[in-house]
């Protein structure tokens, strides 16, 4: 293809015939192999052609940005295996390039991969000549020295400074690998490069982020750190070796149902007047009303299954924190109950909050026509017999899809069909076989366009009509940038000329050949609306005129209050303490720990452990002590098929767990497996629900559940369901065999080790397993213990919980000596909130005085802000000497309402500025007042 | 010695200076063939020596395998001797000079690659594998392998060709004799050489890289001994002066030594001329073969260059400012032109008799021969 105006050939020609010259190419052919040969996932064109161009401008040490399309999988890995093999040609001396060659890489053994190391280390630790370790202060010399070529993987969250002082101090660096994917380091990565620039300029840096990742790719462009871009775009026919496969046909599928449609719209307009209406508010109650609200809609516009299923899902998994998991309907109510300073936006608030509930309640009885038409859709898909793959949002979605799959979709099929959450920070299991077909259940944020890199034939975005036209429009525009073929003549052929050492380039530019594959179609699912309902068409305000564009913005993420630890009291945690851990590990009061006993691995619950007992851990591993499954999972997962069959394994405990649910009892659990013939103790029953084994010996019990729970072909199910976990256990007993052997030989001074299909050296097992003997076992009491405080129990622990906040005058101390008043935890709740929100009202102005109060009416205490003018004038009480100043105690705080002294207390109090306290100056019975 | 403190300085150093190019390493192999005629090696001893053996500090490094494959970067131009048809003439003697070291050592036998640029990195590669796969084989003879790189050569694919060669290295033991390939750089790939300097400026480093000379006094007195001329000190300094050292004239003097096998001195031989009794055609010749008529801001900027008389870095700069409109050079290029020029052998650097020999030169003239021949295809010699 020689393009007019003498230019040669365009960047793809121009690699293929000069494909010769790329160094190690055979490991970046797809078509060799190389990699499936080791029980990887293959070398993608689009890798394999990126990674030829880098290796072009690493020979001669400059750093570059590579976005390739889904770039999760085992995309790092191929790169690191890749760069090291660069190194070893540099060390033969059959590359001689300014940085690749033998003198400078002789003194550089390490590729340093920025990245989550904790999950990565599993993936890269797979291929055993990377010799991946994670870098810490404690990473033994001898895995560093100069000899020994080494993969170090570096977090970076904690403490950025200290990740960059750990490299400069102990590696030596041939090449960084800048791992910005969503797995990776993500958005953080322009400032590491940053900094990695200034520390090692030399040093050549290569950053792997996802294509068409917008916020990603827009700070790369900004950081010059980066080096040069790279976009591995859709439409780019890659040069080698790669059968040519037209890239994705994106359809934009609206489905009718005319009423949830009319509602959901009507109420994104009330939410969007709310929006502009809150402008005038102060921004903390902005960030702290809108959001809930917004949450509650998205999640009603992309709900596929029925609302209740989900709202019944979302309970079960609530969980508070930083970013806590709440009902849907809870969010309402939280929300609810917002007060604002102006009228207009309360007004407003009331309106959007009316429309939100009445769309959800609508929601809640209905079948939408969602619903429907994921199931059509599937049923087209299944019938077609491709690969077919379905992008949800959430991981709660994925449970909740596979139990609709397991309800309607014929079990032969479920291997075809692979589900993924599009906010699941882990690395993606999809695999690099091409998908016929994915749907897009859930809404595409700016964070989650990156998926529709995925390679498939046909690409079917489900939406509302009212959300139809901005949802085509961000699809088309991202296509635009990067689906849409690269220039013939544009950067790239620059960077294969190397006609690129003096500027930088961005290869921003694309070919303006074609118009964008994406085009819209109408499902005509109506949904079911038990009420009926009315579909009434709304007319955006002329004002909102780019109110859609709003749909598209990122959701506002709800936050709450910090997260708190795992506290020693928490009765459901085992604290474990090791010979070899100085800190001692928590862990789930009813996980099972695997111990090494004579030559055997056996699990026990923690409480069965005793001093001396040699349990085995992860050692980078976010859940310390292993398990079963996650030795199972370290080893074994990885080789093909095998997941697959973890996967329909795992159905067992989702049916076991909606049996438990709607038997209520486990009584009853058992009796309906007596029923269905298979007999089985209390005690199996039990270990079922509590997930402690893959599942049972006898399938029928099995096939009792699909019955009960009328799955799809519920007989075929049961033994597929049960073939699955006859394969898994029998894996998992054949690792526990080879790890046993392992440790064992390990101790016997071996140098590798072969676990499943894995040989590994020992440091290698080193970095992923370790033995630990027990030296204690730390139980909390299962029920917390009553708190049977004093009045001055409760004063004392308030006043070390919260410091140089409260005081007690010694008159106060008196008083509290001589009150009766029995309710302590009541006492204690009203000077915790004085402690805390009150202090911080008035010295910190962070509150306002009607909210401070609020949080005491809910505690069951009451203000009073002074005494009557008659009582103050009567009795000198009122009046006190405070360093050498008269101050008014009129203020007071109303703990029940009784003349029984043991059910009253009153507490005064004055606050003084120049201390900064809360001065209490009373703290007992009743004073007099006027009527006494 | 007689004279003034600075007399006596200046003669000292001279004789020192004088000394340094009473040098061995510095002669060219001459070689007889059957018909009496002789052939002149472009390369030194010295050069011939980094060609076989890589550069001294690197082999020490790496304590390397028995030599048998290297790889090498010839630059110059057809006026100092790189022309393939006369190296395969001359390049057959290399290493000869050290036979106490390999007395059986049959001559290299040369070839080239003809038409690269059609053949492409692949037709390289297959061309350059053949060889190997036969020297594996059976080991004959000692090759060389010569691959001209054409100025028109992206620098993508000298490199590339470079890397080639070097990721072709069989491994040790396996080959029976010598391979050496050797990249000749003309005039106009070496610009493009130069002129990424942050491509390549390291490479020369990590690889044998020469730059062909002209011919130092030892070597012109080796070669009319050779041709039974004599060989005092008045004969050398003529011939250095009407030759200027350039292989170009040297040619020159072979066949006017043949036409005239009697003579016994230059002086004698009346067809010897010296660059400033040549004919515009024959200037014109020299000016071709010179390179400096490859790059088309190059005979004005030696022009300018020659009216400054002395000149340095800065100069040049300002030269290529006025010229930036006319042709496509940048200023900023001015120490890649400085270095192509010096390279060539166009410019000669003004080294200091006094002070430190090692000081590099920082102020340069324009070689007298290369003078003539700017101003004669610029058509101002009548005039001037």
């Amino acid at each position: 293809m020689n393009a007019p105006g003498g230019l040669g050939p365009g960047w793809q020609d121009a690699l293929r015939q000069d494909w010769i010259a790329v160094p190690a190419r055979e490991i970046l052919d797809p078509v060799a192999g190389y990699f499936t040969a080791h029980g990887f996932n293959p070398m993608t064109s689009a890798e394999g052609s990126a990674f030829a161009v880098y290796a072009r401008l690493f020979k001669h040490g400059m750093s570059q940005a590579l976005m390739l399309p889904a770039a999760g999988g085992d995309t790092l890995l191929h790169l690191s295996y890749y760069l090291h093999r660069l190194r070893q040609e540099a060390m033969q001396d059959v590359i001689r390039a300014p940085w690749l060659n033998y003198h400078c890489m002789r003194e550089r053994p390490h590729l340093v991969v920025l990245t989550r190391p904790l999950i990565r280390h599993h993936q890269l630790a797979r291929e055993s000549d990377l010799h991946t370790t994670i870098l810490r202060s404690s990473t033994p010399a001898a895995l560093l020295s100069a000899a020994r070529l080494a993969t170090l993987l570096v977090g970076s969250d904690a403490d950025p400074a200290a990740a960059l002082q750990l490299i400069a101090s102990r590696t030596r660096p041939f090449a960084f690998v800048i791992d910005a994917t969503p797995s990776g380091v993500g958005e953080g990565a322009c400032a590491l490069l940053a900094a990695l620039a200034e520390q090692f300029p030399d040093v050549p840096r290569v950053t792997l982020a996802a294509l068409g990742d917008p916020v990603v790719t827009a700070g790369l462009a900004q950081c010059k750190a980066a080096g040069h871009l790279w976009h591995a775009r859709l439409g780019d026919a890659m040069p080698v070796n790669a059968a040519s496969s037209p890239p994705s046909q994106f359809v934009i599928a609206a489905v009718a149902d005319p009423i949830t449609n009319a509602s959901l719209a009507s109420a994104f307009a009330a939410v969007q007047t709310l929006r502009e209406a809150c402008q005038h508010e102060p921004a903390p109650l902005r960030a702290t009303q809108l959001p809930p609200l917004s949450k509650v809609l998205n999640q009603l516009r992309s709900v596929f299954v029925p609302l209740a299923a989900l709202e019944e899902q979302l309970t079960r998994d609530t969980r508070p924190g930083r970013f806590p998991i709440l009902s849907l309907h809870r969010w309402l109510d939280k929300t609810a109950s917002a007060t604002f300073q102006y009228g207009v936006t309360h007004a407003a608030h009331a309106a959007a909050v009316a429309a939100v509930r009445l769309t959800y309640d609508q929601m809640l009885i209905a079948v939408t026509g969602r619903e429907q038409a994921l199931l059509a859709l599937l049923d087209q898909c299944c019938a077609k017999r491709g690969r077919v793959g379905i992008l949800v949002g959430t991981q709660i979605e994925v449970c909740l899809l596979q139990a609709v799959l397991d309800r309607h979709v014929e079990c032969s099929l479920h291997d075809q069909i692979v589900l993924q959450a599009m906010d699941c920070g882990r690395i993606n299991a999809l695999g690099a076989t091409r998908f016929q077909h994915i749907l897009v259940m859930g809404t595409l944020w700016p964070s989650r366009l990156h998926w529709l890199g995925l390679d498939s034939e046909r690409m079917t975005v489900v939406c509302y009509p009212f959300e139809q036209s901005s949802t085509e429009r961000q699809v088309q525009r991202w296509w635009m940038q990067h689906g849409a073929p690269s220039p013939a003549h544009g950067d790239k052929k620059r960077f294969w000329q190397l006609d690129c050492s003096e500027h930088r380039l961005l290869d921003a530019a694309v070919a303006l050949l074609q118009s964008p594959p994406v085009s819209t179609s109408q499902l005509a699912h109506v949904g079911v609306h038990p009420k009926g309902g009315k579909a009434v068409e709304i007319l955006a305000p002329d004002r909102h005129e780019d109110w859609m564009a709003y749909l598209m913005a990122p959701p506002d993420e709800a936050s709450a209050e910090t997260e708190a630890d795992a506290s020693p009291q928490d009765p459901y945690v085992v604290w474990v303490h090791t010979e070899e851990h100085a800190q001692p590990i928590a862990w789930p009061r009813s996980r099972t720990a695997l111990v090494l006993q004579a030559e055997e691995i056996v699990a026990r619950l923690p409480e069965q452990l005793v001093p001396g007992d040699e349990i085995i851990m992860l050692v980078n591993n976010e859940e310390r002590i292993a398990t079963q499954a996650s030795l199972f999972e370290l080893f074994v997962a990885e080789s093909t098929g095998l997941d697959q069959f973890v996967q329909i394994a795992d159905k067992w405990q989702g049916l076991i767990d909606t049996a438990r649910v709607k038997l209520k009892t486990l009584k009853a659990l058992r009796a309906k497996f007596k029923a269905g013939g298979v007999d089985v103790t209390d005690q199996t029953v039990r270990n079922w629900v509590q997930h402690q084994v893959i599942g049972p010996l006898d399938g029928k019990a099995i096939q009792v559940l699909t019955q009960y729970l009328e799955l799809k072909s519920p007989d075929k199910l049961a033994s597929h369901i049960h073939r699955a976990i006859e394969k898994v256990r029998a894996q998992r007993r054949a690792i526990g065999r080879d790890m046993t052997a392992a440790i064992l030989e390990r101790r016997a001074g071996a140098d590798t080790v072969s676990i499943g299909k894995m040989k590994l050296n020992v440091d290698a097992l080193d970095g992923m397993v370790e033995v630990c003997r027990v030296l204690q076992i730390v139980l909390p009491p299962l029920v917390p213990q009553p708190v049977n405080d004093t009045l001055a129990d409760v004063v004392a622990r308030i006043m070390t919980l919260h410091p140089g906040r409260l005081w007690f005058t010694s008159a106060a101390t008196r008083s509290l000596a001589q009150c009766q008043f029995k309710d302590a935890a009541h006492f204690g709740d009203c000077l915790a909130l004085m402690a805390t929100q009150l202090h911080d009202m008035y010295f910190q102005k962070i509150s306002r005085i009607d909210e401070v109060l609020k949080a005491f009416t809910n505690k069951q205490v009451s203000f009073a802000p002074k005494m009557a003018a008659t009582t103050q004038g009567r009795f000198d009480v009122y009046q006190r000497l405070y360093h050498g100043k008269r101050v008014d105690i009129g203020k007071h705080f109303r703990l029940g309402a009784n003349y029984d002294p043991t059910r009253t207390m009153r507490i005064h109090f004055h606050v003084d500025e120049s201390d900064q306290l809360v001065v209490i100056h009373h703290a007992g019975v009743h004073l007099p007042t006027n009527a006494d | 010695m007689v004279g003034s403190k600075a007399e006596v300085e200046e003669k000292l150093n001279q004789a020192i200076h004088n000394i340094d190019f009473d040098d061995p390493l510095g002669g060219h192999a001459i070689v007889t063939d059957a018909n009496q005629g002789h052939h002149l090696s472009p390369l030194t001893y010295r050069d011939e020596k980094i060609l076989i053996n890589g550069t001294s500090a690197q082999a020490r490094e790496r304590h390397e395998r028995e030599n048998l494959y290297s790889v090498a970067i010839l630059a110059g131009s057809e006026a100092l001797g790189l022309d393939i048809e006369r190296l395969k003439l001359a390049l057959p003697a290399l290493g000869t000079y050290e036979l106490h070291n390999s007395t059986k050592r049959l001559p290299y036998d040369v070839k080239h690659i003809p038409d690269l640029v059609s053949k492409g990195l692949g037709g390289f590669r297959t061309w350059l594998d053949g060889f190997l796969t036969l020297r594996s084989a059976t080991g004959a003879t000692p090759l060389m392998l010569l691959v001209p790189l054409e100025g028109a050569m992206p620098i993508a694919m000298m490199l590339d060709l470079i890397d080639i060669a070097h990721e072709l290295v069989p491994p040790a033991g396996k080959l029976k004799n010598c391979v050496r390939v050797v990249f000749l750089l003309s005039p106009k790939a070496l610009w493009n050489w130069l002129r990424h300097p942050n491509l390549t400026l390291e490479r020369e480093k990590l690889q044998t890289f020469i730059e062909v000379d002209r011919w130092g006094k030892t070597a012109l007195s080796h070669l009319l001994s050779q041709l039974g001329l004599s060989t005092g000190p008045n004969e050398i300094l003529r011939l250095m002066q009407a030759s200027q050292g350039w292989h170009f004239s040297l040619l020159q003097l072979l066949q006017a030594s043949a036409k005239q096998p009697k003579a016994r001195g230059i002086q004698e031989l009346t067809t010897f001329l010296p660059f400033e009794e040549f004919k515009p055609k024959r200037l014109q010749e020299f000016a071709n073969k010179t390179g400096l008529m490859d790059l088309d801001w190059a005979p004005e900027l030696l022009l300018s260059l020659e009216r400054t008389g002395r000149f340095d870095i800065g100069e040049i700069e300002i030269i290529l400012q006025d010229l930036q409109e006319q042709y496509n050079i940048d200023p900023t290029q001015a120490p890649a032109v400085l270095r192509w020029l010096e390279r060539l052998r166009l410019v000669d650097p003004i080294v200091s008799t006094r002070g430190p020999a090692f000081n590099a030169p920082t102020s340069y003239q324009v070689n007298p021969s290369v003078a003539l021949a700017v101003k004669d295809v610029l058509r101002i010699g009548s005039t001037a």
